[in-house]
């Protein structure tokens, strides 16, 4: 590797342990390693769950005029259904809709009695039918198709990704047919690396160079290729959760940073509709000797998405960059995004209530 | 850290308009590697002054990227304020960059937030985000007195090697 670093020698909750933080209820970013264990994600075909999902301001700055909260609310399609959604918190709330993708988010504006609103927590539950998704057919219109086809600032081609996708796609010209070269040979390249706890911006730049990641990485590049190659693709933007044995509750707290979250990605192909794909799963299973093939056209649902696109601005609009994605509750003082622990935290908790196998 | 006369009127600048930094370049190679100079910088500070790392070589120096939404950021601050306790009486040089400000309020909310007893600097600038190559935050240099990355660790870093990166920079000769 081209720099120094101690990461691969040492372990996460080492690192959390050293850092005085303790490790109850910590789940790393990425669906759970449930390949390891022998559990086939495809036998799943659906699973239910309940989730708090809970921003809490601790502090605000000493000057601060305004506050606003945007929080991601998940929608129902066909890959979930959610039910039972309920709201909680001392401000008055609105739900909202991104403008690009139609994303549904909280949004809380705090502009009176600034000095005496914090701590307060806001929480949004919800029950989550999630099921075992394939390729599903639908129509996209030629102005559609182009916000699917746009990159950001960070997942963006270069000669070396140019280079890389010439070999790997080769004169394939059917979208599934690229899709699924180009999954492979990413997931090829790339090597999971589960030690990365840190915030990435998806810059596919670093990514090729370093050749390691997670799942925003894999996706990042996936995507900066795909469009090259003209084929619309959606960002998925979600959470990871554990595959549990049918009749064993489990329950368990994501973290709540940039760092707990999952992502995959769906790419149109006229004769199929849009076809789910998460490569760095894919990469995962195959490397713990289970068919990764399977995340190549089919998702598990041991996950829940909250939003859809990068490069998100929300509604209303943030004052700040737009987020890279939009797994996490985002805060903003004046304009200026508030600092994750110091100012707020976000507390995302899971309870899974049901499962079912085919 | 106070910047020398070559570059008094960029300093002016900033202090009257504080737009996003425009960071000086000294061009010492393309992206940060160990045994290799930094490459160089100079950015704003909360007051709009700016801080040039060229006036830092020489010093055994510690630079610091985070951004706002970054838990274990805030992890390695409190191994910072260690350090900046423990070799208060030397001439280490700390330095945080917050790579999503470009705003001297921005900064100055960070720094009270975390009460940062030193600089931080607003680091939304794409040419120190490649040269540093940021993808993911935190990352954490140590420069040797040479002049030279000694230690690039990127993600995070044990407490253990935080320690002895710093020792190694302070008390070399």
């Amino acid at each position: 590797m081209p720099w120094t670093s101690h990461a691969t020698a040492c372990d996460r909750r080492e690192f959390i342990r050293v850092a005085g933080l303790g490790t109850a209820g910590l789940v790393g970013g990425g669906l759970r390693p449930s390949h390891a264990a022998g559990i086939d994600p495809s036998a799943y075909a659906t699973m239910e769950f309940d989730v708090s999902y809970r921003t809490r301001i601790h502090t605000l700055p000493s000057n601060a005029r305004d506050l606003h909260i945007w929080m991601p609310l998940p929608s129902s399609d066909h890959a979930q259904t959610i039910s039972n959604l309920n709201i909680e918190g001392p401000q008055p709330h609105e739900i909202t809709t991104e403008r690009v993708f139609g994303s549904r988010m909280l949004h809380i504006a705090v502009t009176r009695g600034l000095a005496d609103a914090a701590p307060f927590d806001v929480e949004a539950r919800y029950h989550v039918t999630r099921r075992r998704v394939g390729a599903r057919r639908d129509t996209l219109s030629a102005d559609d198709a182009r916000k699917f086809l746009t990159l950001t600032p960070t997942v963006r081609m270069t000669a070396e990704i140019e280079q890389f996708a010439e070999r790997i796609v080769g004169r394939a010209s059917d979208p599934y047919e690229i899709g699924r070269r180009v999954s492979e040979g990413i997931q090829d390249l790339l090597f999971y690396d589960k030690t990365i706890p840190g915030c990435g911006t998806g810059d596919t730049a670093w990514i090729m160079k370093h050749r390691r990641g997670k799942c925003d990485d894999y996706h990042s590049l996936y995507m900066a290729i795909m469009v090259s190659r003209g084929v619309p693709i959606r960002w998925h933007q979600g959470f990871p959760l554990p595959l549990p044995e049918p009749g064993v509750s489990v329950a368990g707290q994501l973290e709540g940073d940039c760092t707990g979250a999952h992502c995959w990605v769906s790419f149109y192909a006229a004769d199929r509709g849009w076809v789910p794909v998460d490569v760095s799963e894919a990469d995962k299973a195959n490397d713990a000797g289970t068919a990764g093939s399977f995340f190549f056209g089919n998702l598990s649902p041991n996950r829940f998405q909250v939003s859809v696109g990068r490069a998100v601005r929300l509604t209303p609009e943030q004052g700040g960059d737009p987020l890279t994605s939009f797994a996490y509750a985002y805060a903003e003082s004046d304009g200026i995004p508030l600092v994750y622990t110091a100012n707020y935290e976000n507390i995302i908790q899971y309870a899974i209530t049901n499962v079912e196998m085919s | 850290m106070r910047i020398g006369l070559a570059a008094t009127l960029f300093v002016t600048t900033q202090l009257v308009a504080l737009a996003p930094p425009v960071a000086a370049w000294a061009g010492a190679q393309d992206v940060a590697k160990v045994g290799h100079p930094p490459p160089l910088f100079a950015l704003p500070d909360e007051h709009g002054e700016v801080h040039a790392l060229a006036d830092l070589l020489g010093r055994p120096t510690i630079l610091y990227f985070t951004h706002n939404q970054c838990h274990y950021c805030s992890q390695v601050i409190a191994f910072l304020k260690r350090a900046h306790t423990r070799y208060e009486s030397t001439d280490l040089a700390i330095v945080t960059l917050n790579v999503w400000a470009d705003d001297a309020t921005f900064i100055r909310r960070y720094k009270e937030a975390f009460d940062l007893p030193f600089d931080m600097l607003a680091g939304k600038d794409l040419g120190l985000l490649r040269s540093y190559e940021v993808n993911y935050v935190p990352i954490i240099v140590f420069i040797g007195r040479d002049g030279l990355i000694r230690h690039l660790y990127h993600h995070y870093v044990l407490q253990e090697d935080f320690e002895q990166s710093t020792a190694e920079i302070v008390e070399a000769p």
